[in-house]
């Protein structure tokens, strides 16, 4: 054996690199299982690997001879009871391996019962767990949480969980040094939830320490935003709606003193997301737009709002709140997207207005805006928007009604000279006719590299070899146009990207 | 140009900014200033040197990995597959030497070329049995039947998926 296989910090490095293979968890485990059966120099770094990241406490108390058959993939519904309690030794047994675990999922309650209350050991059982992700279904293993919050945790994720406030609680008192919290609840937590319970979660949320650097919830009262914009150290704030019902949220809500809320620093928030797969209420966009008007946000640099679905009335007061957002100085990445049935209908007011919102923001380089409106960009409009944001590199405007597009190719290619730095755009571009002459002059754009003419329609053949000629000459870096089109549309989009790649073949021999 | 000295007395001169990879050299001339003095390298054979100086010269001037690194930095950097093709190329020597190579990086506080030797170890080792890689690194299995055994009724879990 080679002398660089007996140092350990050696050994350690080779080892961790077959703790991270990518998508194939089961050949990383077999690996570094297979190695710590090498040698008995192998065994310890090999171990300290394998163990440090666990689905479940399963493994642990595999370590204990008499457990053993009963966790067995073929026992199934196993019981137990009194006499399955550890004795001294087995707890020695099952806490064999636990300082090597570093990150921990508990999910399976039934395993739990084997660490009923006369457990020989009381305190944390994992002293050196970093990450807990705690799922677990019954209400009367709540307690068992505590046996798995070491002082030293720093990430903590709550998910399929009833009463998820009184987790909160205890994870709050036990972790002093906690970096994350993601609290996910059920469905059944908000369906079932009372108004006092609501205040109760934002309540846990403000005993959470006051060293978090990420925070994942759902939405909360007046008084939790406040404690929240006064955490020095809050990086990412995600208001996870995912799973509340929004008008319920609005019945809550409508409880709190929102007109009270004052202006909010945020400090060092430099993420804010906003997500809801249920269509909103009337009042939760109400709430984000004072919120958004109310805080400074001064390091913001990402925003996100991804809601099932929105009255118009609320996404009308949310885009105006937007150009009144007091982080346009620092905001880099921007998504709005508003899933859901398409409620155009019910919108009254100018399309061209909506666009027009994000003007301010010129820092801005990423831009994703898929709302049930069409943007309705013309030449001028779109001239406007890239000469506000010069250092774009990606935008997409997602138009999800195929009405004949007002921005022409003549148009697109003017604006594209005021953003070098852009690599995607997702835009609708009229393709019924072709207004540019590509002899005319020699422009090239730099960086594109993906283009989405979303529904643009071709209506000849002609036409779609000289969109071809056209991104040939102009846009070197694209390989493929893409498009979304009826099935008639689709063939002659088809002929613009074989006719693209039969002009870059024919260059590419020419120049080699 | 800075003169270093091997453990087989061969001289090398290269440029400051190529040995100044070397967390250790660089340490080394920060500590000392100005000086024409020769540097040596009692742990590395002239063979490996001019190896890793062939890896210095091809990386001169990319960003080092700085100690403060974020967490997924160095995610990104542990995954076994990320070897770039010169990096390939330049690593597919014989064991003797890929492990002399690590030992340098090691010693001399190279971690880029650490990351590429240790990876290429780990992808050798990958889904391969206790038995074949004894075989593959001449490893003496120094357990006892029993230690063996019981380390694999603890490790289950881990093969039988």
């Amino acid at each position: 054996m080679h002398q660089a296989l007996r140092i350990s910090e050696i050994l350690v490095e080779i080892f961790s690199h077959l703790s991270h293979i990518p998508l194939n968890t089961s050949l990383s485990r077999k690996s570094l299982a297979a190695l710590a059966r090498t040698c008995k120099s192998f065994c310890d770094p090999a171990m300290d690997q394998l163990w440090s990241v666990l689905d479940n406490i399963g493994p642990l108390l595999n370590c204990v001879t008499r457990i053993r058959p009963m966790l067995s993939p073929y026992t199934v519904g196993f019981r137990i009871d009194d006499s399955d309690l550890f004795s001294q030794d087995e707890a020695q047994q099952f806490l064999r391996h636990v300082p090597r675990v570093r990150s921990l999922s508990v999910h399976d309650s039934r395993l739990l019962g084997f660490l009923k209350s006369d457990f020989h050991i009381k305190t944390c059982l994992l002293p050196r767990l970093l990450t807990l992700s705690w799922n677990v279904l019954f209400h009367k293993y709540r307690d068992f949480i505590s046996l798995f919050l070491p002082p030293t945790l720093r990430h903590c994720h709550l998910g399929i969980t009833p009463q998820v406030h009184s987790i909160v609680k205890y994870v709050a008192a036990h972790c002093p040094v906690l970096e994350s919290l993601y609290i996910v609840p059920t469905c059944e937590d908000f369906t079932y939830m009372e108004p006092d319970e609501f205040s109760k979660l934002s309540d846990a949320v403000r005993s959470c320490t006051l060293q978090l650097v990420e925070l994942c919830c759902p939405l909360l009262d007046p008084a939790g935003w406040k404690y929240l914009s006064n955490l020095p150290t809050l990086a990412t704030l995600t208001m996870n709606a995912d799973l509340q019902d929004g008008v319920r949220y609005d019945s809550f809500a409508s409880l709190c003193g929102w007109d009270d809320l004052n202006v909010t620093p945020f400090l060092n928030l430099t993420t804010l997301s906003f997500r809801m797969t249920h269509k909103s209420g009337t009042l939760t966009p109400r709430i984000i737009a004072t919120l958004l008007q109310l805080s400074e946000f001064p390091s913001l640099k990402e925003f996100e709002l991804c809601f099932g679905g929105m009255p118009w009335k609320g996404a009308d007061s949310l885009f105006h709140a937007l150009s009144r957002f007091k982080a346009y100085r620092t905001l880099e990445r921007i998504t709005v997207s508003f899933h859901g049935p398409p409620t155009v209908l019910e919108h009254s007011g100018n399309p061209l207005l909506m666009i027009r919102q994000f003007f301010c923001f010129t820092q801005l380089r990423y831009l994703r805006l898929a709302v049930h409106r069409p943007t309705h960009l013309d030449d001028a409009l779109f001239l406007e928007a890239m000469s506000s944001w010069p250092h774009i590199e990606s935008l997409e405007l997602q138009d999800p009604y195929p009405c004949t597009p007002t921005l022409t190719f003549r148009g697109l290619f003017a604006a594209l000279r005021l953003c070098p730095h852009l690599h995607t755009l997702q835009v609708s571009v009229n393709s019924v006719n072709i207004d540019v002459d590509r002899e005319a002059e020699s422009f090239q754009h730099p960086s594109l590299q993906n283009l989405h003419l979303c529904s643009s329609r071709i209506k000849s053949a002609k036409i779609s070899n000289d969109i071809a000629l056209l991104v040939f000459s102009r846009l070197p870096r694209v390989c493929e146009v893409r498009c979304e089109c009826t099935s008639g549309g689709w063939s002659l989009w088809a002929k613009v990207n074989r006719r693209l790649s039969s002009l870059k073949y024919t260059r590419s021999r020419e120049l080699s | 140009m800075v003169l270093l000295v091997t453990s087989d007395n061969v001289q090398f001169q290269v440029d400051k900014e190529v040995v100044e990879r070397s967390v250790l050299i660089k340490n080394m001339l920060e500590d000392v200033g100005e000086s024409d003095q020769s540097i040596p390298l009692a742990n590395v054979s002239s063979s490996v040197l001019k190896k890793v100086i062939e890896y210095c010269e091809h990386h001169r001037g990319e960003p080092l990995p700085s100690a403060d690194a974020d967490q997924n930095q160095d995610e990104t950097r542990k995954r076994t597959t990320d070897i770039s093709e010169w990096d390939q190329k330049f690593i597919t020597v014989d064991q003797e030497m890929l492990f002399e190579i690590i030992l340098a990086a090691n010693y001399l506080d190279i971690k880029s070329l650490l990351d590429v030797g240790c990876k290429t170890v780990a992808n050798m080792i990958k889904g391969k049995t206790p038995e074949e890689i004894r075989r593959l690194f001449n490893i003496v299995n120094d357990f006892t039947p029993e230690e063996e055994a019981q380390i694999k009724k603890e490790n289950e879990w881990a093969e039988d998926r």
